[in-house]
């Protein structure tokens, strides 16, 4: 039990700290300008001319919906889970076992299954991508709720916050930071395995469409492609979980 | 207005039982200022709780004759991180589902008689102890309670801002026809504020004596009458 519980305060806890160095330097601005800049004339000069623009960005475009819509499904998953192990110490004892044996289980070793049951279709690339997200989000949540005070806890009681206004005025931006750390590691987690997920499967995506280049041996178009799917996580990442995060630290107990 | 009879909490940790409190009984007037005095872990924070109503007692019962509207204020204040000075203190009345603009007019004047003007739009972050327990005190005064209960309110707090929010408690005291129990393990405290003082004892916490302050108001901590009623505490305590 113990031992679960230290586990997820530690990988919870390595992560604020890795985003609190970098967030520190006061250099990101000109850091993240100037490699834009060297990506985009990158881009420019290696050419429009050999890659597809459209198709790249089509299938950019088609991996960061499934990424999305499994995200949605895996913090809705991820909450209600907490919620219900966190109701009682013996519910907790039982099943944090289970969830910690479950979440080491390679989620790709399903694959032949959801292959059987849906196919080689897009929704077995979104049920990958489901397995994959809901861990680091569910065990940031689980820690972050076990860190709530117990006198904020008291003092939502007594002032009147039981229920669903328990949920929404107290529990929900208590975790939001929480859900800001947990879901940067599981988008980070996702890209890989949407990546390898649309190879194997063969739906379009930013995956098969480096695969494609490899196949028939377009090494320029490969690095291109790979240097613009960094750009765009780069600007993913800067520009909506950073900011997220920032504006998350309000939310944080002392 | 309170009646606690027989009052037991038994917590049960790792299958070792801990008797908390142990047959505590005593009553408590309308609009008295009653303390309950007593060292570090002698369950006289539990049985605040219990009279809050978060710690179910194990036995015993408790009798309001009024209904009680009870205010919380806590030693290390318990408020909202997420929320400002002013939203934390209309949580209650939000709570209620008083409408924004009542908020506003009993948040405002709160807000002035507490000292806290310019803080408004604060997060408890950037508040100094003293102000967060300002807050922490408004949060509760904000559902109009007819009952205050105080846990060690000013023990994190240094002596100098300890001194002027007990002034401050006191002035809300009479201002309002409210009554307080208070837990401390400040002689001095229980003596300056108090009508009467209920001495505790630990392990498990039982209730030893009770003592009579009185003390005219407004009262002098350094007066003879003042050393003496010490006195007379510190010998029953050692009693």
């Amino acid at each position: 039990m113990s031992f679960q519980t230290k586990w997820c305060y530690d990988k919870g806890m390595r992560y604020t700290h890795n985003i609190k160095t970098l967030r520190k330097r006061k250099h990101v601005l000109t850091i993240s300008l100037t490699f834009t800049v060297f990506l985009l004339l990158l881009i420019l000069v290696l050419g429009f001319t050999t890659l597809d623009a459209k198709q790249f960005f089509f299938g950019f475009g088609e991996s960061l919906t499934r990424v999305s819509m499994a995200y949605i499904v895996a913090v809705f998953l991820a909450m209600i889970l907490t919620i219900f192990v966190s109701a009682s110490h013996k519910i907790e004892a039982v099943s944090l076992p289970i969830l910690d044996v479950l979440q080491s289980f390679p989620s790709f070793a399903l694959f032949p299954l959801f292959v059987v049951w849906f196919g080689k279709t897009a929704i077995v690339t979104i049920f990958i991508l489901i397995i994959t997200m809901i861990w680091p989000i569910l065990f940031t949540l689980l820690t972050a709720q076990k860190q709530i005070k117990q006198d904020v806890n008291e003092a939502a009681k007594i002032f009147g916050a039981t229920g669903w206004k328990y949920f929404y005025y107290v529990l929900l931006p208590l975790l939001f930071p929480a859900i800001i750390t947990g879901s940067i590691v599981s988008w980070g987690e996702a890209w890989e395995a949407i990546i390898a997920a649309e190879i194997i499967v063969g739906v379009p995506g930013v995956g098969t469409y480096l695969a494609q280049a490899g196949t028939n041996n377009q090494t320029h178009i490969l690095v291109i492609g790979i240097l613009l799917l960094l750009l765009l996580l780069f600007i993913l990442n800067k520009y909506i979980w950073l900011s997220l995060l920032n504006s998350s630290t309000r939310y944080q107990q002392e | 207005m309170l009646n606690v009879q027989n009052l037991t909490k038994i917590f049960t940790l790792d299958k070792q039982k801990i008797t908390a409190i142990e047959n505590v009984n005593f009553t408590v007037e309308t609009g008295e200022f009653f303390t309950l005095l007593g060292p570090s872990g002698c369950g006289k924070s539990t049985l605040l709780r219990i009279l809050a109503n978060v710690e179910k007692p194990t036995s015993g019962k408790i009798e309001w004759t009024d209904h009680p509207n009870i205010g919380f204020v806590f030693q290390n204040y318990a408020l909202f991180p997420y929320l400002t000075t002013f939203e934390n203190i209309a949580f209650g009345l939000k709570m209620q589902g008083v409408n924004a603009r009542k908020r506003h007019e009993t948040v405002k004047e709160l807000i002035k008689e507490m000292g806290l003007e310019g803080f408004e739009d604060k997060h408890p972050k950037e508040l100094s102890g003293g102000m967060k327990q300002r807050v922490g005190i408004a949060r509760s005064l904000a559902i109009d309670p007819n009952v205050l209960l105080l846990d060690e309110p000013f023990s994190s707090l240094d002596e100098f801002t300890a001194e002027s929010l007990r002034k401050l408690l006191l002035s809300i005291w009479h201002k309002r026809n409210m009554t307080i129990i208070l837990i401390t393990h400040l002689i001095r405290e229980a003596l300056e504020l108090s009508d009467r003082i209920t001495v505790m004892t630990h392990s498990p916490g039982t209730i030893e004596k009770i003592l009579d302050n009185t003390l005219k108001r407004p009262r002098n901590v350094r007066s003879p009458d003042f050393f003496a009623m010490e006195d007379r505490l510190v010998k029953l305590i050692k009693d």
